[in-house]
């Protein structure tokens, strides 16, 4: 906890949880029945759901990877979930043991999860905090212990955003993360949007509204108003099957049914 | 890790090709199995990193396919394999035993390994894959249920220890805090407090279990604690701070302030709220004693201005209906004579005498005693029933002061004036109240002294504009609102110019231009005539002097009219003679008017001034001569040239075209008696031709008014002595 006055929020498995959800449909067992049963709802109304969130967890591997080429070594995952396989510290650590990686999450389950699968990682932590108290996050003895601030680092806000609402004054936040990065970092960052598949993305919208995690959908010129302080490397914001895929074999017929726009920025 | 992939695969990433570039068409069939698994579920490695895998894992099934003696274990390896890249959904199970199946012993065929009994054999491996990706799977996700739970139970554990250490924190601050805390239910009975709470309260803890948080405040105070209570509750207000009074059962008075605040559950529903209570008793204490001092009169003790006006702001209060209000104001009369004769200490003592007396005085009759500064009293009596209730209680005041007052060795017998005034309290407020029991006072002063007079709106308002025009003249002399203006005195047989006549006028803002009779007797009952005659004075020589410097032998002897109080002020000789000498003007050249009365004291011996005012050489005009005909025999031995008379008789004896006798009749004695006197007469306010014309037959030596000339400034006297002398008398044209 950073703000030890604060009480945990509570432990509730009453309630749905978005990152269960999401190693649900990676095929992971990290979730309860409450949680198939919002996923198995989202499916009968978006099908594809399963293989639209196993690629976005394919382009945090390719942005992490890319990030890897550039050189950088020191990572930084906010809204990491519960890390069921192809976590960042597994991509980085298995090119270069040396890399380190610090995760970032608000949700108390999420975080004893990560800290049980950590244990004996000493490169690896993991810090409860919200997205929105950076202060906390960059000031943690983790953060300390495991970043250094004078040198690059891999932001990764996969699949994050949109569970920040405008009143939550998303751009802020990202400036306030802007700001501590050293020049010649890279961020990866993906959000679901309405561009072109509005009504698929009501149903999910709808789904979500009642679980813990309420879904705020952004369109393409929102997305880039709030990545407006990076430059953004090629292909730039896309839809996330069309962002550097390994083969040809992987690009989508329609890559806007996977709903997600992924880009990852540079910091000059 | 149980997700790690697995060593096998790990090391075939590093090296996907170990064993030589494969058969294409075992390449192929690698990425025809890939392209059916993947979506399935997330696999934590690119297509290729893919392909290379499952490349390996063909190789080894055709290996085992052809192997003597025949062995179906590798499947089985193979099918965990699979569940080791997380390759783990019953659809990718489904889609590589369909393709396995199907095209396995085809491909073995075309490589040239075909086994013998090839379909039992691909039976087998199948089955054993299948076994060996079950149990993988279930391995899997036992492992994951293990870690999910773990993480839930962990994430409880810290979150009890969290909301622990969180109420043991509250536990020490709950019993540590000097502030009383109550826990209190939405129906303000109270469920917990601390051991504060009995401190300040002079009881115990348990005592106050059960109770209304409103016993634990005064009555009076109950309302604004209710109010705010139920607005916390009612989730109007977030928090609320208030101070209450609390009586408790040994008579002590509490003080505390009382902060609130409403807890709510994990729904938000309000649970109850939290109640501080800080002892502010002896904060309270001090504010009141400063507040007595600031409200107290330092010497007399009595209340100040500062009380006065807030307890008839009480008094004023309009509720309940129809509720009266008296005020009496006290001014003792002579004191400043007492002040200056026997020293301020005495002056002093005089008014904590009087002030003790009024005090007593308005104990008996529920009335607050105040002193408003010098030698002012002020009682406000509340709650009135008329003004005759009044009567009492001012003569009894009045009677109190008068009583003999016995102070370092002198016994003082001071007496009192009151203005009363006895109202509704609707329509008023304080300062009106105030302001006209001030004026009734003036009255009172106005008609005598030691007596008290009744608030009368009619006859007040007379007294007020000569109040206002009194309280105003101390800064219209500084303002230079008064000037000085001159007229002839002309001589009935030839028009000779006798002398110029001064006039005292008042340029008021308002009222416009004021001759004396509006303002000579109220600076005199104000004592302001003083500084208003000497400055006349000194005014008057200035100018005069100034047309000796100027005109030489040419210059005109100047007469000026000195208040009757002024003249007999025993300090004007000393103030005569230095204005004399600042101006160089010879005394001979003034003519001092006075009225009649100033000449002589009480027992009608003559003042002193008068010999003192020969003896510098002045001249004495007595001006209202004839006003007391029978004691005009006591002026024979004073040094008086000549005698004024004016008046409306004087006015009549042109006007009308016969005269009236008796008009004549007083003019011819007037005139008689004065050169009997061997003075001169001058008559004033003579307006017309016909008028002056009469006055000269009847012996009358010189007149002013229009007749005469023009007013003119001091400044233009030149041009008033080449004025052409208007006919006068029998010589003029």
């Amino acid at each position: 906890m950073t703000d030890p006055s604060r009480l945990p929020s509570d432990v509730d498995l009453e309630k749905a949880s978005a990152a269960r959800c999401y190693d649900y449909y990676l095929g992971g067992s990290h979730n309860f029945e409450v949680d198939r049963e919002l996923a198995r709802k989202v499916e009968s109304r978006v099908p594809h759901v399963k293989p639209l969130a196993q690629d976005n967890r394919a382009f945090l591997r390719r942005a992490v990877r890319y990030c890897l080429r550039q050189g950088i070594r020191q990572f930084l995952d906010i809204g990491s979930g519960i890390p069921t396989v192809g976590n960042v510290h597994e991509i980085a650590q298995e090119l270069d043991p040396e890399a380190r990686v610090l995760y970032v999450d608000n949700e108390p389950v999420a975080v004893a999860h990560s800290r049980t699968i950590l244990e004996g990682n000493d490169r690896a932590d993991v810090v409860q905090a919200d997205l929105a108290d950076s202060d906390g996050i960059l000031g943690s003895e983790q953060a300390a212990r495991l970043l250094d601030p004078e040198r690059p680092i891999a932001v990764m806000m996969v699949a994050l955003f949109h569970f920040v609402p405008d009143s939550a004054r998303p751009a802020e936040i990202l400036r306030s993360y802007h700001e501590w990065m050293a020049p010649g970092s890279f961020l990866g960052f993906s959000h679901v949007t309405g561009d072109h598949y509005p009504e698929l993305l009501r149903s999910i919208v709808d789904l979500y509204a009642d679980s813990s995690n309420p879904v705020t959908a952004r369109s393409h010129g929102e997305i880039s108003g709030l990545l407006k302080d990076f430059e953004l490397v090629e292909p730039g914001l896309v839809y996330v099957p069309e962002w550097r895929p390994d083969t040809e074999e992987d690009r989508w017929q329609d890559p806007a049914r996977s709903l997600v726009y992924g880009a990852v920025g540079h910091k000059v | 890790m149980n997700d790690t992939p697995s060593e096998a695969e790990r090391s075939d990433t590093a090296a996907p090709a170990g064993e030589g570039t494969p058969d294409p068409r075992v390449a192929e069939f690698a990425r025809q199995w890939a392209r059916t698994v993947l979506g399935t579920s997330y696999v934590p490695m690119s297509r290729p990193e893919l392909w290379s895998f499952l490349e390996e894992r063909t190789e080894r099934l055709l290996s085992a396919l052809a192997a003597e003696p025949f062995d179906a274990g590798a499947a089985a390896e193979v099918g965990a394999d699979l569940a080791g890249v997380h390759l783990v959904d019953p659809l990718a199970l489904r889609r590589t035993l369909e393709l396995l199946g199907s095209r396995l012993p085809g491909l073995a065929r075309e490589l040239g390994r075909p086994p013998a009994e090839t379909s039992e054999r691909t039976v087998g491996l199948l089955a054993s894959l299948g076994e060996g990706f079950v149990g993988a799977v279930r391995r899997r996700v036992l492992a994951d249920q293990d870690v999910i739970q773990r993480a839930v139970r962990q994430a409880r554990d810290d979150a009890e220890e969290a909301l622990r250490a969180s109420e043991a924190r509250f536990r020490a601050v709950f019993n540590s805090s000097a502030l009383g805390i109550a826990i209190v239910g939405l129906d303000g009975l109270i469920q917990d407090v601390n051991d504060s709470m009995g401190v300040i309260f002079r009881t115990t803890g348990p005592e106050l279990l059960g109770r209304h948080v409103l016993e634990l405040c005064d009555a009076e105070y109950g309302d604004s604690l209710r109010e705010k209570e139920d607005e916390l509750v009612a989730e109007v207000s977030e928090r609320f701070m208030v101070d209450v009074r609390y009586t408790a059962p040994d008579e002590t008075l509490v003080w505390t302030q009382v902060s609130g605040a409403l807890v709510r559950d994990g729904n938000g529903v309000p649970e109850y709220q939290v109640l501080l209570y800080a002892d502010v008793t002896d904060r309270h204490l001090l504010y009141e004693r400063l507040n007595l001092q600031a409200s107290t009169d330092p010497l007399t003790g009595l209340a100040n201005r500062t009380r006065l006006r807030n307890r008839m702001e009480e008094a004023l209060s309009p509720v309940p209906a129809d509720r009266r209000v008296g005020i009496c104001y006290f001014d003792l009369d002579g004191f400043k004579t007492i002040n200056d004769s026997l020293g301020h200490p005495i002056g002093d003592d005089l008014l904590l005498a009087v002030a003790r007396r009024m005090e007593a005085v308005a104990e008996r009759w529920g009335a607050l005693a105040a002193r408003m500064g010098g030698d002012e009293f002020v009682l406000l009596v509340p709650d009135t029933e008329g003004p005759r209730g009044m009567v009492p209680l001012v003569e009894r005041t009045l009677e109190e002061i008068r009583r003999p007052v016995r102070i370092g060795g002198h016994e003082l017998k001071a007496s009192a004036s009151a203005g009363v005034v006895e109202q509704p309290v609707a329509g008023t407020d304080a300062e009106r109240l105030l302001r006209e029991a001030d004026i009734t006072l003036y009255r009172a002063k106005e008609e005598g002294k030691a007596q008290w007079v009744l608030f009368d709106a009619e006859r007040n308002s007379a007294a007020r504009r000569r109040f206002e025009l009194s309280a105003k003249m101390p800064a219209a002399l500084d303002n230079n609102e008064f000037f000085v203006q001159y007229r002839p005195v002309r001589r009935l047989d030839d028009g000779g110019l006798v002398a110029m006549h001064a006039e005292l006028r008042w340029d008021h803002p308002e009222l416009g231009e004021l001759t004396p009779p509006w303002f000579v007797e109220l600076a005199e009952n104000t004592g302001m005539i003083t500084r208003l005659s000497n400055w006349l004075l000194r005014q008057v020589c200035e100018h005069a002097g100034e047309w000796m410097r100027r005109l030489g032998e040419r210059a005109p002897v100047v007469a000026v009219d000195l208040s009757g109080r002024y003249f007999r002020d025993p300090d004007l000789v000393n103030e005569f003679r230095s204005v004399l000498a600042d101006s160089g003007m010879p005394a001979e050249r003034l003519r001092l008017g006075v009225p009649e009365d100033a000449l002589f004291d009480e027992v009608g011996d003559p003042v002193d001034t008068v010999e003192i005012v020969r003896e510098l050489g002045a001249a004495l005009v007595i001006r209202d001569f004839g006003a007391r005909y029978t004691d005009t025999r006591r002026l024979r031995e004073l040094p008086v040239t000549s005698a004024r008379i004016a008046g409306g008789y004087l006015e009549r004896l042109s006007e009308r075209p016969l005269t009236d006798p008796l008009d004549e009749h007083l003019v011819g004695s007037v005139v008689t008696a004065a050169r009997l006197l061997n003075m001169s007469v001058v008559a004033g306010g003579v307006h017309t031709r016909r008028q002056a014309e009469r006055l000269h037959e009847m012996g009358v030596h010189a007149v002013q008014g229009d007749h005469a000339g023009e007013p003119f400034a001091a400044m233009e006297v030149e041009r008033a002595l080449a004025a052409p002398v208007k006919g006068v008398g029998g010589t003029s044209s």
